[in-house]
């Protein structure tokens, strides 16, 4: 399993967020990550990535603890791409998409071919190869968002997490951008796991689902989800249903 | 060539021709022959000799070194903070430094602490290290917490307030003879470092230097911000305190003997920005030390000609650039 999540407690002070919840994520897969906000889902995807510690449980990333790991094993098993936008003035896209092959280059941070490589790879899979030059202040929401796809891809790690990576793009880009990971995951073997309030994308596009029904975690395959009726219960009091035959969202009419 | 090639080479020819500029000018009127006489040991008489390697010499090493530590340290600061008004002297460590150098000589006469020359020296840099080093990591632990750039910067001011009115307590305090050692440090200025003095500036800058380069890749990852820096596996902790050790070293010794030189540092690594127009700290560093070499040697030459401070001249040539930056990119670090 590339991800897997042992009993794993998480709190925010006096709050419990997860309690001795498990999953497992194999590799090759696609998995959306939905829960109402405040949930902890960004937390999750911190403690996943190694950048914070859960309160309790153990994360195994690709057989291996994450505690166990040191800063450059964690960063060539792992690669996170997060919400903060990335706009920095007069720094190209691929020397920024360059930053990606660190854990591999030296303290200088010379490129080798086969870094340059990566590089050119990871710009043309996502579709940017010819804005490579463009300084990263010019890029446009959807571009930038690719761009730090790109930067996860150059680190070539086994899993890549992102953190509501279709907040800021409008529909046709958000549909784009899921059907890149969802290439990515399939056809390069990668763990994709991402967090997202896009029911539909996640109904229709993912291979599995992850949902936090405080404090307990669900994980099922898409078409499972869909059916079980935990989404129903998400938005319970909300003033919405779910329709599980179309998977859409509808309010409810008093 | 590429751009940033020629952009060095040209940096590097203004660099060298400010040198001998500085080298070349002065009150005393001596042609370049003489000069030229001078360094290699050709001159014979001894009074050329003397202006030229004691005085002259001295002075624009002193600049050179100085401008180049100053910008260095104000680069690392900038991006560190990911904050692109940060600076040794606008962030309060050069206030601390002078807090250091304050409390040493203010305070060593009253513990009976006599000054041998060397002991002096050495009390002022330890001093002015330990002061830059408590105001770094107060203003580093509220960073962490506030993340808003004036929040800093005006910490950074108060920090500055806060500390000169405890100096003017302690300069009231104090007896005659330590009063007017430390006005005179305050007055301190590049022509007044010497020999002995520039043996040990010179050493401890370099190592800062060397430091500063060492932290090209950190700082380059850190421009993402320090949760990407981990991600790509940066060990924070370390990046951290190398960047601060060389911060401390640059801005710290320069304070200890050249007196508080304001916004070099703030300014020069954006005007390296302007002329490379590029973000790598592979190529930001280097311009940064050389660009701050050449501007502090030009300040040198146009306080020697116009007979002003030179804390005054980097000042005046240091604020427009400050006010460019604030009204041009209101979210630099987005």
């Amino acid at each position: 399993m590339s991800i897997s999540l042992h009993h794993i407690r998480l709190a925010y002070g006096p709050r419990v967020l997860l309690e001795e919840v498990s999953a497992e994520i194999p590799r090759a897969s696609l998995t959306a990550f939905i829960g109402r906000n405040g949930t902890g889902k960004s937390s999750l995807l911190r403690v996943i990535a190694g950048l914070r510690p859960a309160e309790g449980g153990e994360v195994r990333l690709c057989g291996t603890p994450v505690s166990a790991l040191n800063p450059r094993q964690l960063a060539s098993t792992v690669s996170f791409v997060a919400t903060d936008k990335v706009r920095i003035a007069n720094l190209a896209c691929e020397d920024m998409v360059a930053l990606g092959r660190a854990p591999y280059t030296n303290w200088f941070g010379r490129m080798q071919e086969t870094d340059r490589a990566a590089v050119r790879h990871a710009l043309e899979t996502v579709g940017i190869a010819d804005l490579a030059r463009k300084p990263m202040e010019t890029l446009s929401d959807g571009e930038c968002q690719r761009a730090m796809i790109a930067r996860a891809l150059a680190q070539d790690t086994p899993v890549i997490l992102l953190d509501e990576p279709t907040a800021f793009l409008d529909l046709p880009n958000r549909y784009a951008l899921a059907s890149l990971l969802r290439r990515l995951a399939h056809d390069e073997g990668k763990c994709i796991l991402f967090s997202t309030h896009d029911l539909d994308i996640a109904l229709s596009l993912c291979d599995s689902v992850l949902l936090i029904d405080t404090p307990a975690l669900h994980h099922l395959p898409a078409a499972e989800m869909a059916a079980s009726g935990l989404i129903e219960r998400l938005f319970a009091g909300a003033g919405l249903s779910f329709d599980p035959l179309c998977g859409r969202i509808r309010t409810d009419e008093p | 060539m590429s751009r940033s090639a020629l952009v060095f080479v040209l940096l590097a020819l203004a660099t060298a021709a400010l040198f001998a500029a500085d080298l070349a000018v002065g009150s005393v009127a001596l042609s370049p022959g003489e000069v030229w006489g001078a360094l290699t040991g050709a001159e014979s008489d001894s009074t050329v000799r003397n202006i030229v390697l004691n005085i002259r010499l001295l002075k624009a090493v002193t600049a050179l070194l100085a401008g180049a530590a100053l910008a260095a340290a104000g680069l690392q600061m900038q991006t560190l903070f990911r904050n692109p008004l940060a600076g040794p002297y606008v962030l309060g460590v050069s206030a601390g430094a002078s807090l250091g150098v304050a409390l040493f000589l203010l305070g060593a006469p009253l513990l009976g602490i006599a000054g041998h020359s060397a002991v002096r020296s050495l009390g002022v840099a330890g001093a002015a290290w330990l002061g830059s080093a408590a105001v770094l990591a107060v203003v580093m632990a509220v960073s962490r917490r506030i993340h808003d750039i004036m929040v800093i910067l005006i910490l950074g001011i108060m920090f500055g307030s806060g500390i000169g009115a405890v100096v003017e307590i302690m300069q009231y305090l104090s007896n005659e003879a330590a009063l007017k050692s430390f006005v005179v440090w305050t007055m301190g200025s590049l022509g007044d470092v010497t020999g002995p003095q520039l043996a040990l500036l010179a050493p401890v800058v370099c190592v800062g230097l060397v430091l500063a380069v060492l932290v090209i890749k950190p700082l380059d990852l850190l421009l993402l911000g320090e949760n990407y820096a981990r991600t790509m596996g940066l060990h924070i902790p370390r990046a951290r305190a190398l960047i601060f050790l060389s911060t401390i070293l640059l801005a710290g010794t320069v304070t200890a003997f050249c007196g508080p030189v304001g916004f070099v540092g703030l300014a020069v690594p954006h005007i390296a920005r302007m002329l490379f127009r590029r973000a790598d700290h592979r190529t930001l560093m280097p311009a940064s030390m050389l660009a701050g070499a050449s501007l502090l040697l030009g300040c040198d030459l146009l306080a020697k000609t116009l007979a002003l401070p030179i804390n005054s001249i980097t000042a005046l040539m240091g604020i427009p650039v400050v006010i460019l930056v604030v009204v041009r990119n209101r979210s630099f670090f987005g």
